[in-house]
């Protein structure tokens, strides 16, 4: 009597065999060592995480431009224009960042313009915040008449 | 975090002005200008300023600003303008002088 020889655990349903046919042996899909060699790299170690950045290097190009346009023209360092100006630049570079949709990003702008008559000038700044989120920029125009200087920070809320 | 009291988490002029203050008499002192000294002096202030508010330990990020400019006639202006919340943050601006210079210190806090 000839039998048919049984297969081990044979498939019950359908469903079963076309499991068994399609499975792929886990070893195929990632082998041990290679798994291992896998690093995982988080977008960012803040829960937080700012959804845009404060681009320093555009704000720098954008002051530079800004200061040569507007001191570059000045035939004199006129002390009575002064103030409204400096104001002026200062406004302007905010808008300028404003615009730029850093949503719950704090915008500090400060500038100082003046007479060049080759004294000794230094501007400096420091800072106590996260340097994960936060950033400055800074933009200088200087020529015989006068100088200028304007300093952008960006804090964000956390 | 522990909730705050109201005036922990303020930007108190007075408090930052005795900070101010204090830090430029630190660095500088009695001291006359001399180029090769600026750079030394202009980290010195803003570091001991930074210092010494990290000490209050308020919710605040700070950003100070040390500008040093020498006598001689020279006239200068400064100006700053702030987007942020104007109920909590806040700036402090130190105007010191003495015969040979000028030492303008800004100390800006905002709220976190």
């Amino acid at each position: 009597m000839a039998e048919t020889p049984a297969t081990p655990n044979p498939p019950e349903t359908l469903q079963d065999m076309k499991e068994e046919l399609t499975a792929v042996p886990p070893e195929a899909i990632a082998p041990v060592e290679m798994v291992q060699k896998v690093k995982i790299v988080k977008h960012s170690e803040l829960p937080y995480a700012p959804p845009a950045r404060f681009q320093s290097g555009k704000v720098k190009d954008f002051i530079n431009k800004l200061l040569k346009e507007r001191l570059g023209s000045l035939p004199a360092y006129d002390f009575e224009a002064a103030p409204a100006l400096c104001r002026e630049l200062a406004d302007l570079v905010k808008y300028e960042i404003r615009d730029m949709n850093l949503p719950r990003y704090k915008i500090v702008v400060q500038s100082v313009i003046g007479e060049s008559k080759n004294q000794g000038f230094q501007f400096a700044s420091k800072s106590l915040w996260d340097p994960q989120t936060d950033d400055y920029s800074f933009g200088s125009f200087l020529n015989e008449h006068v100088f200028g200087v304007v300093g952008a920070w960006a804090l964000y809320l956390t | 975090m522990p909730p705050k009291e109201n005036e922990d988490a303020m930007f108190i002029l007075d408090e930052i002005k005795t900070v101010i203050k204090d830090s430029i008499d630190e660095a500088i002192g009695s001291q006359q200008f001399n180029h090769d000294k600026v750079t030394h002096w202009t980290n010195g202030v803003s570091e001991s300023c930074i210092k010494r508010l990290a000490v209050l330990n308020k919710p605040f990020k700070y950003v100070v600003t040390t500008v040093i400019m020498q006598k001689n006639g020279a006239g200068m202006i400064m100006a700053t303008s702030c987007f942020w919340d104007k109920a909590a943050d806040g700036s402090n601006t130190i105007r010191w002088e003495n015969k040979t210079m000028y030492v303008i210190v800004t100390v800006f806090g905002a709220a976190i």
